[in-house]
C-alpha cells in the first residue's frame, strides 16, 4: 500500500507544473538538481565578469562558459552566460569544466532586475558542494550519471519511471565515485520507502554487506533497511561493531549510538574496555543513550580506569543517560574522584543535569 | 533601517513574563566592595588541532601541538564533508571578566559556529565558587571555517559532525579562561562609542547598499519597511566597548567590538581554519591598543553577511577579490579602522559604572520545525540538547507522519529550552539572544535599551536556536511540507509555493520571536 501510495506521489508529480525553488537541508542530490533545473549542461568555463551594461542596475558577478553537452532543455549557442546566487557559491576558474544545473532568472526573485536588462536569462543556485567540477578521468562517470537521471526522470510512464529512477540510485550507490554514491544514498534515504522493494531488498543486502564500498555508504543502507524492517538491525550492528577494521570502525562506532539495543550495548562495553583509545572513547559517548542502565557500571569504571579522553566522554554518556542512577554516579564521581579535571567535568555534567549554576 | 510594531503576542505576555522568572540581581556576592570597576582578561587558543594536522598547526603558530580533535575536522556553515586541509589564524575564546557595583559578569567570545545551551550549562557547573561569577555569557562568532561544534555539517546529512572530546576541551578551557581572568582583576575604567559601517563597501553588486554588510534574504513585506533599498535591511551600528586601566595611561586592557554580519567571507571553498574577518579586525585594534580585542556579532540573522559585497583594497586601488584572505583583511581591518576613530574620540571612561543584568531560564519555545526532529533523533545535532514535554526531557523518538512518510523518525518531545539575557554596564546595555536576530527585531531591542547611549546586540548567546525572524513574516510552506520535500515530492504538498531558503529551513519555528522577545523585553526594561 506504501509503494502505491508513493508511486501515486511520484507519478503526480511528473505531471505537475514545474516545482517552485526549494533548498533540502545540505548539498542537493543529483536527481533533484536534474528534476529541478530548466537547463542542464557541461560547460568549460570562459571567464568571471561582471554585469554593467545599464546605468540603473549595479554590477553582479556573472560567470561566461563554453557548453559542450546539453543534457536537459534547450540552448541554441554555443556559449552561455550565467549568475550565481547563493549562501555560499563555488569559485569557478577558467578552464574548469562543470556541470551546470540552471533555472531561468526569473524563478529568483533577489535577481529579476538582471532579468529585466537581459543582461542574464539563467541563475546556478549551485552551492560549493553541489559545484561539479569534474577531472578528465571523472568526466565519462558523471556523464553517464547525469545522463541516466535525465532520462529515467523524463521517462513517460509513472511506475517506468520509478523503475528507472530505482535502477539508476541502486546502480550509483556502486558507483566509483564517492559523490555520486552518497548523492545515490540520499535518494534512497529520502525515498526509501518508494525505492526499496522486497525485489531488490537482497541488492541492498549485498551493498551493506560489500566491504569493497564506503563505510557511509554500507551504514546508511543498513540503517533504510532496518528503518523498513527489511533485516534485524541489532545483529548487524553488532557484526559491524565487531568486525569492521580500522579507519572505519570508529564511523561504525559513532553511528551506532542512533541505534540502541541490547546486542549494541555489549560490543560498546568491549570496545571501552578494549586498547584503542579513540574508538574506547568514542563508544562511551555512544552508550550515552537516555535511560541505558546497563550502560552505567561501565562506564563509571571507565571514570575510575581510563585515559584522560576516555573519561571525558564517560561522564558525557552517563550525563547523556541521565537516570537517577547515572546522576547519583556523576554526584559521587564529583565529590570523590582523585583528579580535580575529573571532579570538576562531572560537576559540569551534574549542573547541566539539575541546572543549577549561574 | 526601518521599524516594526511589537508583535501583539510579545505585548501580551510582556506583563507576566516580567513578574515570573526574572532573575534581576543588584547585589552580587562578588561585588566589588567600594564599587570600583575591576576588570580581568583571557584568552585560550580553542583552534581544533587533530593527528593530521599537528604538524601543519605547528608550523604555522610555533607552540607545540597538542591534539584536541579526530581526524578529519569537519567545517561548520556551508555544506557537509568540509575537511580542514591547514590553518590561516587561531580560534579563540576570549573572555572579559567585570566586577562592579551590581555584580560580577564573564563575558566570552568563542571563534566557533555555535554552542548549544546544554554546553554552556557544563561550562558554568565547572565554574570554580571562588570565581565568583554571577552570570557567565558564552557568544559565538558564528564564523564558518571552524570545527563542526552543533552536529549538521559531518561527512553526510546522516553522520555529525562533531567530536565531542573537542566539546569537552572547549569546556574545560573556557572555565579555566573565566578563572583565570576572575584571579587577575584590576582596577578599570569602561568607555563606550557608537558609530556606523556606512561607505564601508562600495555598493557594486545588486546586493550591496554600501554598509559593509549585506541582506541575503528579503522577507515578505520588507519592501514596505525599506523601499529605497528593495527590501533589504541591515544594521549598520558599530558599538565599541573599551576597558582600560583606572589611571593615567588608561592603558587599554580589551576592545570589544560589535556588529552584525556573518563571518564567512571566504566562502564554501575554504577549507582552511579561521576566524575569518574578525580575525583582522582583532589584529588590527590589538595594534592600535594593546590589549586584547573581542569581536562580538550582532544581529546578524536573516543572511546578514559579506558574501555580496565589495570592499575597496587601498594597495590596489581595485575591489578586493571575493573569498579571498585579502578580501577578510582588507574588510575587517575597515571595519576596525571605523571603530578606532569612534572611541578615540572618547574621554577615559567610567571608574565606577553600575552592573547589573537580568536572565530568564528557561525559555520555552513549541519545536515546530521537523528537519530538526529528524537530525535529533538520529543523533546527528549535538545529543545533550534535549528536548521537553511539560518541562520534563522527553527524548522519546517514534515515527508520527502517516504512510508513506512513516520511515521518517522524529524527535517527540514537544519543547525546546533556551535562555535570554541584559546585561547592562553604565551607559552601556547588551541584549543577549540565543540565536540569529534579524535587524528588524534587534531594532527593538535597542529601543527598549534607549535608557542606555550605547547598545550592543550579543547574537548566538548562550546558544543557537537558528534564525529569528518577525512573527508575521514567518513562511511556514517549508515545514508544513516535510515530509514532500524530505520525500523529494515537494510539487505534491498542499502548500505552493515552498520557501524553503535556509532562514526558514534553520528555524525552530513561527514561535521563536514571540518566545524570545516575550521573555527578553521585560528584561530590558527592568535595566533602564
Amino acid at each position: 500500500m506504501r509503494h502505491v501510495w508513493m508511486v501515486a506521489c511520484i507519478a503526480l508529480s511528473l505531471t505537475a507544473a514545474r516545482a517552485p525553488a526549494h533548498v533540502v537541508y545540505g548539498s542537493p542530490t543529483l536527481y533533484q538538481l536534474v528534476v529541478d533545473s530548466d537547463l542542464v549542461v557541461r560547460a568549460r568555463i570562459l571567464d568571471r565578469a561582471t554585469t554593467g551594461g545599464a546605468e540603473e542596475i549595479q554590477n553582479r558577478p556573472l560567470v561566461g562558459a563554453k557548453v559542450l553537452a546539453v543534457y536537459k532543455g534547450s540552448h541554441d549557442s554555443t556559449e552561455i552566460r550565467f549568475a550565481q546566487h547563493g549562501h555560499g557559491v563555488p569559485t569557478y576558474e577558467p578552464g574548469d569544466e562543470a556541470l551546470l544545473f540552471l533555472r531561468r532568472i526569473e524563478r529568483v526573485r533577489e535577481l529579476d532586475q538582471l532579468a529585466v536588462t537581459g543582461e542574464t536569462a539563467w541563475v546556478s543556485l549551485q552551492e560549493h558542494d553541489s559545484a561539479y567540477t569534474m577531472t578528465p578521468a571523472a568526466k565519462s562517470t558523471f556523464d553517464a550519471a547525469v545522463r541516466a537521471y535525465v532520462a529515467a526522470a523524463a521517462t513517460p510512464e509513472p511506475s517506468a519511471r520509478l523503475a528507472s529512477i530505482r535502477a539508476v540510485t541502486i546502480a550509483q550507490l556502486r558507483s566509483p565515485e564517492p559523490r555520486l554514491a552518497n548523492s545515490a544514498l540520499r535518494d534512497l534515504v529520502l525515498m526509501g520507502a518508494a525505492l526499496v522493494t522486497a525485489d531488490n531488498a537482497p541488492a541492498l543486502i549485498e551493498i551493506s554487506d560489500d566491504p569493497t564500498l564506503g563505510i557511509g555508504i554500507r551504514l546508511g543502507v543498513l540503517t533504510v533497511l532496518e528503518q523498513l524492517g527489511m533485516v534485524d538491525g541489532p545483529p548487524r550492528w553488532a557484526h559491524l561493531l565487531q568486525n569492521t577494521p580500522a579507519p572505519d570502525r570508529l564511523a561504525v562506532v559513532r553511528a551506532a549510538a542512533a541505534h540502541p539495543s541490547a546486542p549494541v550495548t555489549v560490543e560498546l562495553v568491549k570496545l571501552v574496555e578494549g586498547d584503542d583509545a579513540e574508538l574506547a572513547a568514542a563508544a562511551a559517548v555512544s552508550l550515552g543513550v537516555p535511560g541505558n542502565e546497563a550502560a552505567i557500571a561501565p562506564l563509571v569504571h571507565a571514570v575510575e580506569h581510563g585515559d584522560d579522553r576516555l573519561q571525558m566522554a564517560a561522564i558525557r554518556g552517563l550525563g547523556r543517560i541521565a537516570t537517577k542512577s547515572a546522576q547519583a554516579a556523576l554526584e559521587q564521581i564529583s565529590q570523590n574522584h582523585p583528579e580535580p579535571a575529573i571532579r570538576r567535568r562531572a560537576t559540569g555534567e551534574v549542573a547541566r543535569l539539575t541546572k543549577s549554576s549561574p | 533601517m526601518a521599524l516594526r510594531t511589537i508583535p501583539r503576542r510579545a505585548r501580551r505576555n510582556f506583563a507576566i513574563v516580567a513578574l515570573a522568572l526574572v532573575f534581576l540581581l543588584s547585589a552580587g556576592s562578588a561585588a566589588a566592595k567600594n564599587g570600583n570597576l575591576q576588570v580581568g582578561t583571557c584568552m585560550s587558543d580553542i583552534t581544533p588541532i587533530s593527528p593530521g594536522l599537528a604538524t601543519a598547526y605547528e608550523a604555522q603558530f610555533g607552540p607545540p601541538a597538542v591534539a584536541n580533535h579526530t581526524d578529519p575536522i569537519f567545517l561548520a556553515g556551508f555544506g557537509n564533508d568540509r575537511r580542514a586541509t591547514g590553518y590561516n589564524d587561531r580560534l579563540w575564546a576570549r573572555a572579559i571578566v567585570l566586577d562592579g557595583r551590581g555584580g560580577r559578569v564573564a563575558l566570552v567570545a568563542l571563534d566557533l559556529v555555535g554552542y548549544f545551551v546544554n554546553e554552556v550549562e557544563i561550562i558554568r557547573g565547572m565554574l570554580s565558587p571562588d570565581a565568583g561569577i554571577d552570570y557567565l555569557i558564552v557568544h559565538s562568532t558564528h564564523q564558518h571555517e571552524g570545527p563542526d561544534t552543533l552536529g549538521l555539517w559531518g561527512p553526510d546529512e546522516l553522520t555529525t559532525g562533531i567530536d565531542y572530546g573537542y566539546l569537552d576541551f572547549v569546556n574545560a578551557s573556557v572555565a579555566e579562561c573565566v578563572e583565570q581572568a576572575a584571579a587577575n582583576l584590576q582596577q578599570a575604567r569602561v568607555k563606550f562609542a557608537t558609530t556606523d559601517s556606512v561607505g564601508l563597501s562600495l555598493g557594486l553588486d545588486a546586493e550591496d547598499d554600501g554598509f559593509g554588510v549585506a541582506d541575503g534574504k528579503v522577507l515578505a513585506g520588507d519592501e514596505l519597511l525599506a523601499p529605497a533599498t528593495g527590501g533589504r535591511i541591515v544594521d549598520p551600528r558599530l558599538a565599541i566597548m573599551q576597558l582600560t586601566g583606572r589611571g593615567h595611561p588608561f592603558e587599554v586592557l580589551a576592545t570589544l567590538v560589535n556588529f552584525g554580519s556573518h563571518p564567512e567571507s571566504m566562502g564554501s571553498s575554504n577549507t582552511l581554519v579561521t576566524s575569518d574577518f574578525p580575525h583582522y579586525v582583532r589584529e588590527r585594534l590589538e595594534q592600535e591598543y594593546g590589549g586584547m580585542a573581542i569581536w562580538v556579532s550582532g544581529d546578524l540573522g536573516v543572511l546578514q553577511g559579506p558574501l555580496d559585497i565589495d570592499v575597496l583594497d587601498p594597495d590596489t586601488g581595485l575591489p578586493a577579490p571575493r573569498r579571498t584572505f585579502r578580501f577578510a583583511e582588507v574588510h575587517g581591518t575597515q571595519l576596525a579602522e571605523r571603530a578606532i576613530s569612534a572611541i578615540n574620540t572618547k574621554k577615559p571612561g567610567h571608574p565606577a559604572p553600575e552592573i547589573s543584568f537580568a536572565t530568564e531560564s528557561p525559555v520555552v519555545i513549541p519545536l515546530d520545525n521537523p528537519y530538526f526532529r529528524f537530525f535529533i533523533a538520529i543523533g546527528v545535532l549535538n545529543t545533550g540538547r534535549t528536548l521537553f514535554t511539560g518541562g520534563v526531557a522527553d527524548p522519546t523518538v517514534g515515527f508520527p507522519f502517516p504512510p508513506p512518510f512513516d520511515v521518517i523518525p522524529q524527535a517527540l518531545g514537544e519543547d525546546l529550552h533556551t535562555e535570554v539575557g541584559g546585561l547592562r554596564i553604565g551607559d552601556g546595555s547588551f541584549a543577549i539572544v540565543p540565536g540569529e536576530l534579524d535587524p528588524q527585531i534587534g531594532e527593538l531591542y535597542r529601543a527598549q535599551m534607549a535608557g542606555a547611549e550605547h547598545t550592543f546586540i550579543v547574537g548566538l548567546g548562550n546558544d543557537e536556536i537558528g534564525y529569528q525572524l518577525p512573527a508575521d513574516k514567518w513562511d511556514d510552506s517549508c515545514h508544513t511540507c516535510f515530509p514532500f520535500v524530505l520525500g523529494g515530492v515537494p510539487q505534491l504538498c498542499p502548500v505552493q509555493p515552498i520557501d524553503c531558503n535556509t532562514v526558514f529551513i534553520n528555524n525552530i519555528g513561527a514561535e521563536v520571536d514571540p518566545a524570545v522577545s516575550g521573555a527578553l523585553m521585560p528584561l530590558l526594561d527592568e535595566l533602564h
